[in-house]
């Protein structure tokens, strides 16, 4: 198994996408960093009308949120769109460009060929999530002082986060091919992120939380379980409470995720990838 | 040569669709031998193929490597396979390649893949890339990966696809000596001239049926004529002309026709009686191209 999937790593690592993606992530950092320190530096930064500066009303941990508020985002699509062409990469381009053949006819079981090459995206997408998201809350930290909520609850939501995105790319590659999968996964992705704010606010405001979009939103996203990961991730990484925590949960944040509730996403995915691996498994090798 | 079979299909069919691929193939392929499997395109040779190496399911039957049901993933321990189409990632080395496969094998022997690699004259290409190497180079070191070292089974789908006359050649000699070495060879070629230099069996497929199977020299029959290997062929048929025998050169030698009572003792005084110096004498055997055409073009079957 380790030596399987060391060899899907390899391939990974070899990659020109890897290498744009930390470009784009690195830039993205020094343009951040830049940001964040002229912030700091400017006197009274934030003024009302009157001119009284508005910093004695925001306290360090809130301005920690607005600076996520402001990186998150991109990280979340610069990692999503990287796991989305990891995750449709590896076994649907070995299957296209009909290499399979050379390495199924080695002797290595279906099931190990399917998990070291698809477990290897996972890896590395989560990998890089880490990289992008640690790097940011210590960038955050080091200009607005704040104690994370729960560091491991961020840890172990990352995977979680990933893994939605990734078994339903990989799974989708071998049911319609690479392209489809990317868009539908890509598609799905932020009709859920979009309909989990809705419910995040529902959950915050009760007016909303009984309305029919609510349900609407509720459902999409227990199809696509996408939401509730990175919301765990943030609600880890940064500090509790918030003076505004209505206002940015419609950007997509909460400091009210419990651990089980990334429960459902982890079984989801392990469900779709599973499905993946059945299709693969009867999957005739040209 | 061992008794036991390397590779047994029992009744397998495979169909795709409507399209019948295999339908009830029996095959055995002893252990030791070189077994061409040959057929016009769509006759089912790749998938058959493609069920010994558990790469594609089949309907019905028992294929087995060794005793060993071909879907265990088990039975290709020993096995190796060169592709038709031979496919391998742009940014990779052969050396990438053969590392991967090594350790997929739990195996090591870097000195045996640079040994082919070199005598199929491809051994200063291990540290290029494939994606800037020509087709002929690839089909080389697919060669060289697919054969490396002393595999019990080695299973090649066209390996003189996209080569050149000389790298013909050096495939011909890797696989003889495959052959020669005890490794039994499991060839689907086109080129027959090439089958018969290096393969001892046949079985010829047509329309997924097995039509054909035996070893080289029983496949081939006589042709009810004799070759004459002189140095004047213009001449001694002539001379075999006037004492009644039908004559005509091809490639240098005397083809001579036998009559239906006729033996070989007959032409033999004849051709010894016309004073025309000559080196040899012996029946003429079908080409495998004629067996070829017999089974598959007339559908004549010779299964023993």
């Amino acid at each position: 198994m380790n030596r399987l999937f060391l060899n899907a790593f390899e391939h990974l690592l070899r990659r020109r996408l890897l290498t744009v993606a930390l470009i784009v992530f690195a830039v993205f950092m020094l343009l951040f960093w830049w940001g964040l320190s002229s912030s700091a530096k400017a006197a009274g930064g934030f003024h009302d009308e009157s001119g009284e500066g508005m910093n004695g009303l925001m306290t360090p941990d809130d301005k920690a949120w607005m600076a996520m508020a402001t990186a998150g985002p991109m990280l979340a699509t610069i990692l999503i769109g990287l796991t989305i062409i990891l995750g449709s990469s590896v076994l649907p381009d070995e299957i296209a460009s009909g290499r399979l053949s050379l390495w199924a006819s080695l002797p290595q079981s279906r099931r190990r060929l399917y998990t070291s090459t698809t477990l290897a995206p996972l890896a590395l997408s989560t990998a890089m999530g880490y990289l992008f998201f640690i790097t940011a809350a210590l960038l955050i930290r080091a200009y607005f002082p704040f104690t994370p909520a729960n560091l491991p609850l961020a840890l172990v939501a990352m995977p979680v986060w990933i893994a939605v995105t990734w078994a339903a790319v990989t799974t989708l590659s071998l049911m319609m091919g690479k392209i489809p999968a990317m868009l539908v996964t890509f598609i799905l992705g932020g009709f859920s992120a979009t309909m989990g704010s809705i419910v995040e606010l529902g959950k915050t405001i009760p007016e909303v939380g009984e309305s029919g979009i609510y349900k609407v939103a509720n459902t999409v996203t227990m199809v696509f379980p996408i939401d509730r990961g990175y919301r765990a991730i943030l609600a880890g990484l940064l500090p509790a409470r918030t003076t505004i925590d209505e206002f940015l949960a419609l950007m997509g944040y909460s400091g009210t995720v419990s651990p089980a509730e990334l429960l459902y996403p982890l079984i989801w995915s392990m469900l779709v990838i599973f499905l993946g691996f059945v299709l693969f498994r009867r999957m005739e090798v040209q | 040569m061992g008794t036991a079979n390397a590779i047994t299909l029992r009744g397998v069919s495979k169909s795709y669709g409507s399209v019948r691929a295999l339908a009830d193939l029996d095959l055995e392929i002893p252990e030791g031998s070189a077994m061409a499997v040959l057929g016009e395109n769509g006759a089912g040779k790749t998938t058959l193929i493609r069920i010994v190496l558990g790469l594609a399911s089949r309907d019905s039957g028992w294929a087995a490597i060794r005793d060993t049901d071909s879907r265990d993933h088990l039975a290709r321990r020993r096995v190796r396979y060169l592709p038709e189409r031979v496919q391998f990632p742009e940014w990779a080395t052969p050396r990438d390649v053969f590392r991967h496969i090594e350790r997929v094998r739990h195996e090591s022997s870097p000195g045996d893949f640079i040994e082919r690699a070199n005598e199929l004259q491809c051994g200063d290409l291990l540290g290029r890339k494939f994606g800037k190497m020509s087709k002929g180079q690839r089909q080389r070191l697919a060669l060289a990966l697919a054969t490396a070292g002393k595999p019990d089974i080695a299973i090649l789908d066209e390996p003189s696809s996209g080569l050149d006359p000389m790298g013909r050649i050096l495939v011909r000699k890797t696989v003889a000596k495959l052959a020669s070495g005890g490794t039994t060879i499991l060839l689907c070629s086109h080129l027959l001239g090439e089958v018969e230099q290096v393969c001892t069996h046949a079985a010829f497929l047509n329309k997924g049926r097995l039509v054909a199977n035996d070893s080289l020299e029983n496949l081939s029959r006589f042709t009810g004529a004799a070759e004459i290997q002189t140095q004047e062929p213009g001449r001694m048929t002539e001379e075999l002309g006037r004492a009644g025998f039908s004559c005509r050169t091809e490639q240098g030698s005397v083809i001579a026709v036998l009559s239906e009572d006729g033996t070989i003792a007959g032409l033999a005084s004849a051709a010894a009686n016309s004073g025309v110096p000559f080196t040899g004498i012996q029946m003429k055997r079908e080409t495998l191209e004629d067996v070829f055409m017999r089974v598959t073009e007339r559908g004549e079957q010779v299964v023993p």
